[in-house]
């Protein structure tokens, strides 16, 4: 098979993460924090080892403040949950994934409105223009999942600047692992991200960086493994909001996909993811049939065909032994201003992928165009 | 053999004071202990030999890392 659903989730992961897998799975298998044995310890060892290597990945300079979770939904639940005092309103893209529009949608509830700009152009415009007095949160896609289009750091640094009195939680969900990051107060309050797309590691690994020190609420409540009399949860990140037991092979492994990345080098795998995009790019232009929604993503081209829909492109290729990813991606708001809902395919890339992989693309859709268009 | 024993508040920061430790040439293991006596239920620890007790807690000070020392156990570290 050729994978190029990596968006979704890598696969193959580099062989040092099944490896970690096998060890962590023999050693590490106790409950981390909650004995003195080794296999407790091991397993608490594992996890600070992966809380390090993310420091070193984002310059951070503090492993308490990552907070594991099960994936980036998770850690944006948490994040958007855990401010105190709650956000009163909210602003967000119409780029966003429903693991953004969702939990903030579901803030409604508590009283706390929202508004949705246009990523289009010069977002610090866009985002100041739907600002309104009480706007106290931001919560910001740093890439498309749909058509990999980056947000400009700059930008957002001097909206930091601009308005210090919010706060902006960032979605990296498409962004760690495929380019440089220095996670500090410049950028955001808390980084949210998966474990198990560029950073390699098993689904049911995520994690919060608490940038900012704060009295954040928890998201869930649980043992923690310390401060047991107390019943409310520790007052210390990680603890605080890493309430029950903690999944331990899955993070071991976000560990070694983090390492590989540092190993490898950030601006060398973003080379490559930017490579593989062009290419991508270049040879569904020579198709001729195929309207590319952005052409300068970042490791996901999407497209749509006015000949064929998405899904029967997609089946085409799963037949062939190539997996992309039809459909609306899990965010309806870019889908309705791209492809009027129709959805698209996409094309998502790792650095695992070989040139080679993109050109057997280029043949199976080609033979569709011949059979079908 | 005499071993000092101060409190941290998580395996997190036990486990970054444990390094911080070793940094410094001090050589630690890991407890849990129940500290229930004191108010706070479970709580980890790191045991060391006494003679390095002034030098480890001037360590977890520079590592901004709050402890709190403990006279409940003794522990082998043999």
């Amino acid at each position: 098979m050729i994978y190029l659903d990596n968006a979704a989730t890598t696969f193959p992961k580099p062989k040092c993460v099944y490896k970690k897998l096998r060890d962590c799975l023999s050693h590490a298998v106790g409950n981390p924090g909650r004995a003195s044995h080794k296999a407790s310890l091991l397993a608490a060892e594992e996890i600070f080892d992966a809380r390090e290597a993310l420091c070193e990945l984002f310059s951070f300079p503090y492993p308490e403040r990552i907070v594991f979770t099960q994936n980036a939904t998770h850690a944006l639940n948490m994040a958007i949950r855990a401010l105190n005092p709650p956000p009163k309103h909210a602003i967000y893209s119409d780029r966003e994934h429903n693991s953004v529009i969702r939990p903030i949608e579901a803030l409604a509830a508590m009283g706390c409105s929202h508004s949705v700009f246009r990523a289009e152009g010069d977002i610090l415009t866009a985002m100041e223009g739907t600002m309104r007095e009480n706007t106290d949160l931001l919560v910001l896609s740093l890439c498309s999942n749909v058509t990999g289009e980056c947000v400009s750091l700059s930008a957002l640094k001097e909206f930091r600047k601009r308005h210090p009195e919010v706060r902006v939680i960032l979605d990296g969900a498409q962004w760690v692992g495929h380019l440089p990051l220095t996670a500090d107060r410049s950028i955001c309050d808390i980084l949210c991200a998966p474990g198990h797309k560029a950073l390699f590691g098993l689904q049911g690994s995520g994690f919060a960086l608490f940038v900012t020190e704060g009295n954040y609420t928890p998201f869930s409540y649980g043992g923690s493994g310390s401060d047991s009399l107390s019943a409310d949860m520790p007052m210390l990140l990680p603890e605080r909001m890493e309430a029950g037991t903690l999944a331990t092979p899955a993070i071991a492994t976000l560990q070694a996909g983090t390492r590989f990345i540092l190993k490898v080098g950030i601006e060398n795998v973003q080379r490559k993811i930017q490579d593989l995009s062009k290419k991508t790019v270049e040879r569904l232009d020579a198709l001729q049939e195929f309207e590319v929604l952005y052409k300068k993503g970042h490791g996901i081209v999407s497209f749509t065909s006015k000949k064929a829909s998405a899904s029967a492109i997609a089946s085409f290729l799963d037949s062939r032994g190539i997996a992309v990813r039809s459909g609306l991606h899990c965010a309806p708001l870019v889908h309705k201003a791209l492809t009027d809902g129709k959805g698209a395919v996409r094309i998502s890339v790792s650095y695992l992928n070989r040139m080679a992989d993109i050109d057997r693309l280029y043949r199976e859709l080609k033979d569709f165009k011949r059979i079908y268009i | 053999m005499n071993t000092a024993v101060l409190l941290v508040d998580s395996v997190t920061y036990a486990i970054k004071a444990r390094k911080a430790l070793l940094a410094a040439g001090i050589r630690s293991s890991l407890k849990k202990v129940n500290t229930t006596a004191t108010g706070r239920g479970c709580r980890h620890a790191l045991v060391f030999e006494r003679r390095h007790l002034f030098e480890a807690m001037a360590e977890l000070k520079k590592a901004n890392i709050a402890f709190e020392r403990w006279r409940g156990e003794e522990y082998d570290l043999s």
